[in-house]
């Protein structure tokens, strides 16, 4: 007796590839969003930055920046910028995490993650306004500060400088390091430290050997992501220095909107810059975040 | 003189007591299992021995040393946990080096003896592997060879085989066994699978409420129960009421048959109580056997026909002898014997099967559980009390 098996046959190659069919349809509005805002707008700053911008002629010129020490002031800047910011936040921020997740109390780890969310989100102007109502020269702690003998001012700090940016970006640096440093910290078994522990181990031949190698890839990959962030902030550096610290965002926002500066091909040039640098920052910290799930897979 | 000595362990937990006098030796090169069921205190006990926890009172003395005060790092012990705790960012070479690097063993030495636990666990060709490139099986065994490389005065297993599946868990504690045998080391397994327990122990500690319910020999446990708690959690168990006629001459009566038994001391004439025997240890009469003399019987019409391998276990609803029989089964239970499977086409579904009670295996309890004479007749399954209802 032979049988024939019927073509809408759940199992088919048939049947398989209608199911991947109505998979792509329902990925069609992700496709369309990508395309619309990732794919489009990168294509055209590719094209852009290597065309002259009256012309339409192909150019080089518009990448002269990386020969002129000059006009790498914005990238050194944000590089520093970002670099402070990332070490005061990823430092600050682990450090806050351990402490919640020592407490080993639900509710506090429940309000510092809800803490934290509103926090790492909160920038731009507002958290521009909040730090110049604060700390600016004129600021309710500033006053207070020299009310009581602190001159801040007269000892040379500046809000409206780099260490003053650096400050206000680890406003929300800390709480985004605290949000992604959780999970990993929460995700370390204490049997790790038992079996270290009755294996003869110290506590720093634990830390030394099995802790910090296994936290050490998501620490990196979360110091990546806050570089990130730091480095293309604009918003919040815009509202504080009002466009006059050369930082990349800001640059690029001069040389579109400005009237003397007005040169979109270098703008796109320097935006292909800084986008380099984020693929840099967010594809290294894919690469460690996938070693790091199968390190702490639950 | 014993390996280990635990004297007088107590621990509380807030109100809640977790381990209770708790006292127990362990001889050089012997396997003691810790049984019982989830919160009875076994693996408090354990982490006390290690040293994760601290006793309220009691002793722990290793080797004639007392190691109460001592940390878990000073305490020469070995443990495999439940979930087996490998280090996520070590090969299994790695992680079985890790005692000796930490205690400064002599490259040389430390090599060796790698490849030879490596070798001994069959995890040579995984040697380079991270735990998440190997099975459950290896994890384990990878577990096993790190604890045992630094050579334990005692090895600490708590629930070793509990993340592997049913066939893996089988091999890997007869490897455990013949491992700790050829090792001779002094070892205590904390498990709630009775099986497990049975099957590799030399001693097993029935604990219960945090206490130690009874201390034997796997045959102990099973044939000879001292406490009714053991009789029920080991095994499957028949509870079969009985009513005592005379408790100071072990009279008891079911149905219309009065026979002899022993350990009616001190329940009170006309009580109810209940007989503990082993659906293997009912034996099945056929219609040639003839009056019985010395025996309990009972009678039925099977439901359920459940093959166990080798044997295949009967669940047989009782007729009454009589009508308002107090120590006939209630309607809703029924009764378990195991017969060969080879006589299963005996018994079919709904015939009937008449069994002989053999006292001489069997044990009286009172029966506390059912006041008034509510009666139950229940089996252990699994470890865990549960009526065939």
């Amino acid at each position: 007796m032979s049988a024939t098996t019927p073509a809408s046959f759940a199992g088919t190659p048939a049947a398989a590839k209608r199911r991947g069919g109505r998979a792509a349809i329902t990925l069609l509005p992700f496709a369309v969003l990508i395309s619309l805002f990732l794919v489009a707008p990168t294509l055209s700053l590719i094209w852009g930055s290597f065309h002259d911008n009256k012309t339409g002629v192909f150019t080089f010129e518009n990448y002269s920046y990386l020969q002129h020490p000059l006009d790498l002031v914005p990238f050194k800047n944000s590089l520093e910028l970002s670099l402070a910011s990332t070490v005061v936040g990823g430092l600050v921020g682990l450090l806050i995490a351990q402490a919640i997740v020592s407490s080993r109390r639900p509710i506090i780890q429940e309000i510092a993650t809800t803490f934290s969310s509103v926090a790492a989100n909160f920038a731009g102007v507002p958290l521009a306004f909040a730090f110049i109502a604060t700390l600016g020269a004129n600021g309710l702690l500033t006053r207070q500060l020299l009310n009581a003998g602190v001159d801040l001012y007269g000892g040379g700090f500046k809000l409206y400088s780099v260490l003053g940016l650096t400050i206000v970006y680890a406003y929300w640096e800390i709480p985004l390091m605290v949000l992604v440093m959780l999970p990993p910290l929460q995700a370390m078994k204490p049997a790790w430290r038992e079996a270290a522990e009755i294996l003869g181990a110290s506590r720093w031949q634990y830390l030394r050997s099995v802790a910090i190698p296994i936290l050490m890839t998501p620490f990196i990959s979360s110091l990546l992501l806050l570089y990130a962030n730091a480095f293309g902030a604009y918003a919040t550096a815009y509202g504080l220095t009002d466009g006059f610290v050369a930082l990349v965002p800001i640059q690029i926002s001069n040389l579109i909107n400005g009237d003397i500066s007005f040169d979109p091909g270098q703008a796109d040039a320097l935006a292909i810059g800084l986008a380099v640098i984020m693929v840099v920052c967010i594809g290294g910290r894919a690469i460690l975040e996938r070693r790091s799930a199968r390190w702490l897979a639950r | 003189m014993s390996r280990l000595a635990l004297g007088g362990i107590s621990k509380r937990f807030g109100e809640q007591v977790a381990v209770r006098d708790f006292n127990l030796t362990v001889e050089d090169g012997e396997l003691v299992s810790f049984l019982g069921p989830s919160g009875c205190g076994k693996t408090t006990t354990l982490r006390i021995t290690a040293g994760f926890e601290s006793p309220d009172m009691g002793s722990i003395v290793l080797d004639g040393v007392d190691v109460t005060d001592l940390p878990p790092n000073r305490r020469g012990m070995g443990m495999v946990f439940q979930g087996y705790a490998l280090f996520p960012n070590m090969t299994a070479a790695e992680n079985v080096d890790f005692g000796l690097s930490v205690r400064k063993r002599p490259a040389a030495e430390r090599k060796a003896r790698i490849a030879e636990l490596l070798e001994l666990f069959g995890l040579a060709h995984v040697a380079g592997s991270y735990p998440h490139q190997m099975s459950g099986g290896q994890q384990q065994r990878v577990a096993l060879a790190r604890a045992v490389a630094i050579q334990p005065g005692v090895l600490l297993l708590d629930e070793p085989l509990s993340a592997v599946d049913a066939k893996v868990r089988e091999e890997l504690r007869t490897e455990i066994r013949r491992m700790q045998v050829q090792m001779g080391i002094t070892t205590i397994l904390v498990t709630h699978d009775q099986s497990e327990a049975l099957s590799i122990s030399d001693r097993v500690v029935v604990m219960n409420r945090g206490a130690i319910e009874e201390v034997g020999t796997p045959a102990q446990i099973y044939a000879e129960p001292r406490s009714a708690f053991t009789a029920r959690f080991i095994g499957a168990m028949n509870e079969i009421p009985v009513r005592i006629v005379s408790a100071a001459h072990g009279l008891v009566e079911r149905g219309e048959r009065r026979v002899t038994v022993a350990g009616a001391t001190g329940l009170a004439d006309g009580e109810l109580a209940l007989l503990l025997v082993r659906p293997e240890s009912l034996e099945p009469l056929g219609p040639t056997s003839g009056t019985l003399n010395g025996d309990l019987t009972m009678a039925g019409q099977v439901e359920v026909q459940t093959f166990l391998g080798a044997t295949t276990r009967l669940l047989v609803r009782e007729v009454p002898t009589r009508a308002g029989d107090p120590t006939a089964l209630p309607p809703t239970q029924r009764f378990a014997v195991d017969i060969p499977s080879a006589n299963a086409g005996r018994w079919p579904t709904g015939s009937n099967l008449s069994v002989k009670i053999p006292v001489g295996v069997s044990r009286l309890i009172a029966d506390r559980s059912a006041p008034g004479g509510v009666l139950s007749s229940s089996a252990t399954s699994g470890g865990k009390a549960k009526p065939y209802a």
